[in-house]
């Protein structure tokens, strides 16, 4: 009687723990598709930045075929400045994602403030930029049916809307930051850096091909 | 193991990270060399702004790691994009 009560009790400890590993495998299943979820919406929203850029490109392109005298006032050397940081900046985006992932966390936070502080100068080298052309008479005013202004129009607009993107990386990278201060992200979940991480390195690659198209062709 | 700390494992460290870094900086200084070239300058030039953007791509976002969806989320946009940086300047010289 005594064995037979035992050996009921462990088929019950056995249910048990299988419901339980069942349960565990479905929760784990369930994080890995709401994380895949979210990364391929980070995605789709990527996508629609492409084609956002890919229409001022193209107004640029239109301007500087109708003016390409106006590209020699274009300062090279400040702005291949400014892509050396932002190319170490997205390098010190993946620093923090490393660091994280091995739980170093003063290399997590000091990776994510140089982030900051790169994205902070490149953004006062563009406004330098900006004042120095301004001086040599390229503005954004003019009507879009003047040829005068055109150039200027699609330089302004592309540059200036990817600046806007450099600053929501750089309020994001100071919400990342005080969240990683807070302890927010650990070893087994550090998601929310490697989702702004996304972010980060496309705004870098969008400066990629603009230091190309509009710089250096 | 779950598929995720898979995904973890296969992710690159940080000398992959720096390395990357390396030639995209190595890249850049090719690129401002191109620039003195007389001939063949603007092809040379979008390759490897092309090169360099992949590299990023791959390495710095993980596609390279991750599912195939993604890489098809780029290039679609992508390959629209440059339809229209060419369709869009005959049209804007006919509405003007």
């Amino acid at each position: 009687m005594t064995e037979h009560i035992t050996a009921n009790s462990l088929t019950e400890v056995e249910a048990v723990h299988g419901v339980q590993a069942v349960h565990s495998a479905e929760t784990a299943h369930e994080a890995e598709s709401s994380t895949e979820n979210r990364k391929f919406a980070m995605w789709l929203f990527l996508a629609s930045e492409v084609m956002l850029f890919s229409v001022l490109i193209a107004i640029y392109i239109y301007g500087r075929l109708q003016q390409p005298e106006q590209h020699a006032v274009l300062n090279i050397p400040l702005t291949s400045l400014n892509t050396f940081l932002l190319l170490a900046s997205s390098f010190t985006v993946v620093r923090a994602l490393a660091a994280i992932q091995i739980n170093d966390r003063t290399k997590f936070l000091r990776s994510l403030a140089l982030t900051g502080l790169l994205g902070t100068i490149f953004l006062v080298i563009q406004m330098i930029e900006y004042s120095n052309l301004g001086h040599e008479g390229l503005t954004l005013s003019g009507s879009p049916t003047d040829p005068k202004s055109i150039f200027g129009m699609g330089f302004f607009t592309l540059t200036a809307f990817h600046g806007a993107h450099v600053f929501i990386g750089i309020i994001w990278t100071a919400r990342v930051f005080w969240g990683a201060f807070n302890g927010k992200f650990t070893q087994e979940d550090h998601f929310g850096v490697e989702f702004y991480g996304l972010y980060w390195h496309f705004v870098d690659v969008v400066w990629i091909i603009i230091f190309s198209v509009v710089y250096l062709i | 193991m779950n598929k995720s700390e898979e995904h973890e494992h296969q992710l690159p460290g940080e000398g992959t990270y720096f390395t990357v870094f390396l030639v995209l900086a190595l890249l850049t200084l090719v690129e401002l060399l191109v620039t003195y070239i007389p001939v063949i300058k603007i092809p040379l030039l979008l390759a490897l702004a092309a090169t360099k953007a992949w590299l990023v791509v791959q390495f710095y976002m993980h596609l390279r790691y991750d599912s195939k969806v993604f890489t098809w989320a780029l290039l679609i946009p992508v390959g629209i994009g440059l339809l229209i940086m060419i369709i869009i300047q005959p049209l804007a010289t006919i509405v003007r």
